[in-house]
């Protein structure tokens, strides 16, 4: 029989993971729409390079910091999990 | 978990002295002997080391002229140092036996607090109480949101470097724990070109938001 504190283990690590994989997921997408995106303006100037990079890189790191919070997210749910105290 | 959390080393009078705290002290060190060193022998004809600081001035100069101006020259201290130091509390980790102190969230708030305070300053000083008028345009009904994204710079600027930094050092972790041979090493070198990304977003960011503050 499972006790309490076991149900809530087992649901933070499965709220981890499966949040975890939802974030990446977004994420992906919209990292792969910016670089394509980046690409093709490249191609279009490829004399505006250094501007291009320097946003796409910016862009990148805003997109990735959003995952970046889930993966917080999780880790307060792994390590330092409020809710096992409680019960 | 205790990998994880920073250990204390030793307290001061009951305070505790956390690693993150010492390393910072080291990565002090290490700046104020580069830069004593730097500015000892400035010559008109520069030398390998000085003219690859100087062109890192002159790329943060030009990209603080490009956002606010000419009067945006006067920022770039404040970025490059918070840029330099976030650098090298990054790199520092590469050396066996330290651990970088932007992996501890109290460091990364610190450095978000100094940077969002500096915005506020910035701004106060450019153009006096017509600063606040920013919160209630274009219109007062969007105060609540106006300072709501206010609150929410420091936040991002801090869990975006901690979550950055904490994730690579829990990824080389792992890979250490299952291979510990070879396999880790191009996990470090990426982890050196993500904290080298994230000290330029650092003070990118720090320069954008004080252009936001005292635009016209």
């Amino acid at each position: 029989m499972l006790t309490s504190k076991a149900l809530v283990i087992i649901a933070s690590v499965i709220a981890a993971g499966f949040g975890m994989s939802i974030a990446v997921l977004g994420g992906t997408l919209g990292e792969s729409n910016a670089v394509s995106k980046a690409m093709e303006a490249l191609g279009r100037q490829p004399e505006a390079q250094g501007s291009i990079m320097t946003i796409l890189l910016l862009g990148l790191a805003f997109i990735e910091s959003l995952v970046i919070f889930m993966l917080v997210v999780a880790l307060v749910l792994l390590f330092v999990n409020p809710f096992v105290g409680m019960v | 978990m205790e990998e994880i959390a920073p250990r204390i080393v030793f307290r001061i009078l009951g305070i505790p002295i956390t690693d993150s705290v010492t390393t910072t002290w080291v990565v002090m060190g290490i700046i104020f002997i580069l830069s004593w060193l730097l500015t000892k022998s400035l010559s008109e004809y520069p030398s390998k080391l000085q003219s690859i600081f100087e062109s890192l001035v002159e790329f943060y100069e030009n990209i603080a002229i490009q956002v606010m101006g000419e009067k945006g020259r006067q920022f770039v201290p404040l970025a490059l140092s918070i840029g330099i130091f976030i650098l090298l509390s990054n790199w520092i980790e590469i050396i066996p036996g330290f651990s970088a102190p932007t992996r501890d969230l109290s460091t990364t708030v610190a450095l978000a607090i100094v940077a969002v305070t500096s915005t506020y300053v910035a701004g106060i000083r450019e153009k006096g109480w017509r600063f606040f008028k920013k919160y209630i345009e274009p219109n007062p009904i969007l105060l609540p949101i106006n300072i709501l994204e206010e609150l929410v710079r420091p936040v991002s600027l801090s869990f975006r470097l901690f979550g950055n930094i904490i994730g690579e050092e829990i990824v080389i972790a792992i890979l250490v724990m299952l291979v510990p041979f070879i396999l880790p090493i191009p996990m470090m070198l990426l982890g050196l070109f993500t904290g080298l990304i994230q000290a330029f977003i650092f003070s990118l960011l720090t320069l954008l938001y004080i252009a936001g503050a005292i635009e016209e």
